[in-house]
């Protein structure tokens, strides 16, 4: 981080302030989700609260470092192409903080008021919401102002996984009922007896997975805005992976080379599809580069000229750094489209591994983001569950959940979450969680959590809408400023 | 003795309103010894794993 040494005292403040906002986020996010990683293994003594509390913490810590950064590249590439290879700009700068602002204030006030939120669909809507209002600014046509294909992914993981966290913890409680006998495993706790030996253990490990994904999901969503930052304000030292090894460099350099040939051998399909509208020209308004598809050979030439020079990122001049930076995200986005168009399967899955070669420097964190993230996110879990609020009320005296309830829920959870992970897809851990338990309640006769739907309903109906204006509100008044 | 007895408090506060709406406004270690002196021996951190489980039902 030698770096900071050389930064005037506006771009450090910019810098800190962006940062701390960041991690605020994900601190926020912590306690936000504490109460639901740790009530279960609390609740039914399977744990002492100290003890749950310190090992979902260290969990939530360990989560970020496993949890790969495919979910954190996920939420970045919500934005359009052009909005991220003008990331370095003013406007990059104002789109970056009106995230960070709507995000934290929307994640905050709702946990302040004890409203049902999820973080995702703050981040999500406000990533949406500061896209197409770039695009409104421009004059561009709003819906060109989201990446929709990134989009519709991200939604459908969003829409799903509580659907599936439902039917399968579920179906996991039947089985559950059928195969173990004992009627103990299948009550509420009594008195101050701990669960029996294995399901305390299926509790445990089940309840301390669940942290493990949650960090290695929400985590990442730290970690994707800490990038658009540091890819913003410092694209010198952040703008690729300047520790990517050199046969990764020579990778990009052949994938580019690939793309040459390909984007030439597909010259007379590429202007049928313009001249049939199935690609879409871009207006340049000389301010930031358009990406085309039509300047996709350039940009592949330049990839290969500019590496030609340069056996590793390291050995590129930094303001070079940049340039190769818009160009593999512009070749992408064009592959991107030409795979679409592909003939075949085949053709498809050659694209595609041509396009992770390409893009594997630009798609990275450095391990100081990790630990700056996983320390926010897991000292959060356990400020979080000081911070509980008890409001002595109907709703308390009305829940109960048994042993085989909990641990059917706890296990799903993880299950689709780690799952999610492993498909680079973002999820609202609470929905999942939720849903699970609302499953497993319904399976066991406890009754269907109408609550838990609203919950869900509210963040699809309220959370996301407000999180998309407020993310497009700042934009505009940061745009003006900036 | 745990959460039969923040049901049995529960309860209690259902059958009493006008103490449902003191202990309404209290601080958790004052309610905690509240309940005590009326003879309802429960944890904060039973209490709280109880909110807890409120807030996982409900998705909060």
């Amino acid at each position: 981080m030698d770096f900071l040494w050389g930064l005037d005292g506006h771009t450090l403040l910019l810098l800190l302030a962006s940062l701390g906002i960041a991690l605020s986020f994900e601190f926020v996010n912590g306690f936000h989700d504490t109460a639901n990683a740790v009530a279960t293994v609390i609740y039914t003594k399977s744990l002492r609260a100290r003890t749950a509390v310190v090992l979902s913490g260290v969990c939530n810590f360990l989560g970020v470092h496993l949890g790969g950064i495919a979910v954190a590249y996920s939420i970045v590439h919500l934005l359009p192409v052009d909005l991220l290879v003008s990331v370095n700009t003013n406007l990059g700068l104002a789109m970056v903080f009106s995230l960070l602002v709507s995000a934290i204030l929307w994640n905050f006030g709702t946990w302040y008021l004890g409203l049902p939120a999820s973080s995702s669909h703050t981040l999500i809507g406000a990533i949406l919401g500061v896209g197409l209002a770039n695009a409104v600014r421009e004059g561009l046509p709003a819906g060109s102002g989201v990446n929709w294909h990134k989009a519709m992914e991200v939604g459908l993981s969003l829409l799903i996984s509580p659907v599936m966290g439902f039917v399968l913890a579920g179906g996991l409680l039947l089985l559950l009922r059928r195969y173990l006998k004992n009627a103990a495993l299948h009550s509420p706790p009594v008195g101050d007896a701990p669960p029996p030996a294995s399901m305390r253990l299926a509790l445990i490990v089940s309840g301390l997975g669940v942290s493990l994904a949650h960090g290695s999901n929400d985590g990442q969503k730290g970690v994707g805005l800490i990038m658009l930052i540091l890819i913003g304000i410092l694209p010198g030292a952040y703008a690729l992976d300047v520790d990517t090894p050199s046969r990764d460099v020579l990778a990009v350099r052949e994938a580019a080379a690939r793309f040459t040939d390909y984007f030439d051998a597909h010259r007379l399909e590429i202007e049928k599809a313009y001249a049939a509208g199935a690609l879409a020209e871009r207006p340049a308004d000389g301010l930031a580069p358009r990406c085309d598809v039509r300047g996709a050979v350039a940009a592949a030439e330049a990839i290969q000229v500019r590496l030609a020079q340069a056996d590793t990122i390291a050995a590129l001049p930094e303001k070079d750094r940049w340039d190769v930076r818009t160009d593999i995200l512009c070749l992408d986005d064009a592959s991107r489209l030409m795979e679409g168009m592909a003939a075949s399967a085949g053709e498809r899955e050659m694209i595609e591994g041509w396009r992770e070669a390409l893009r594997r420097p630009t798609e990275y964190a450095p391990d100081w983001v990790l630990l700056a993230v996983s320390l926010a996110l897991g000292v959060g879990t356990m400020v979080g569950w000081k911070r509980i609020v008890v409001t002595i009320g109907e709703k308390i005296g009305k829940s109960r959940l048994s042993y085989s309830q909990g641990a059917a829920a706890q296990v799903v959870a993880m299950a689709t979450i780690g799952l999610a992970d492993g498909l680079g897809l973002p999820v609202s851990t609470t929905h999942v969680l939720s849903s699970g338990v609302a499953g497993a309640m319904a399976a066991g006769k406890s009754g269907l959590q109408a609550s838990t739907l609203r919950s869900i309903a509210m963040a699809w109906a309220f959370t996301l809408p407000v999180a998309m204006f407020l993310g497009a509100g700042l934009f505009f008044l940061f745009a003006l400023l900036a | 003795m745990g959460q039969e007895e923040i049901d049995r408090f529960l309860d209690y506060l259902r059958e009493n309103k006008d103490r449902l709406l003191l202990v309404g406004g209290m601080p958790l270690s004052e309610l905690i010894e509240y309940a005590g002196s009326l003879g309802f021996h429960f944890t904060a951190e039973e209490l709280k794993a109880r909110q807890a489980l409120v807030h996982l039902m409900e998705g909060t």
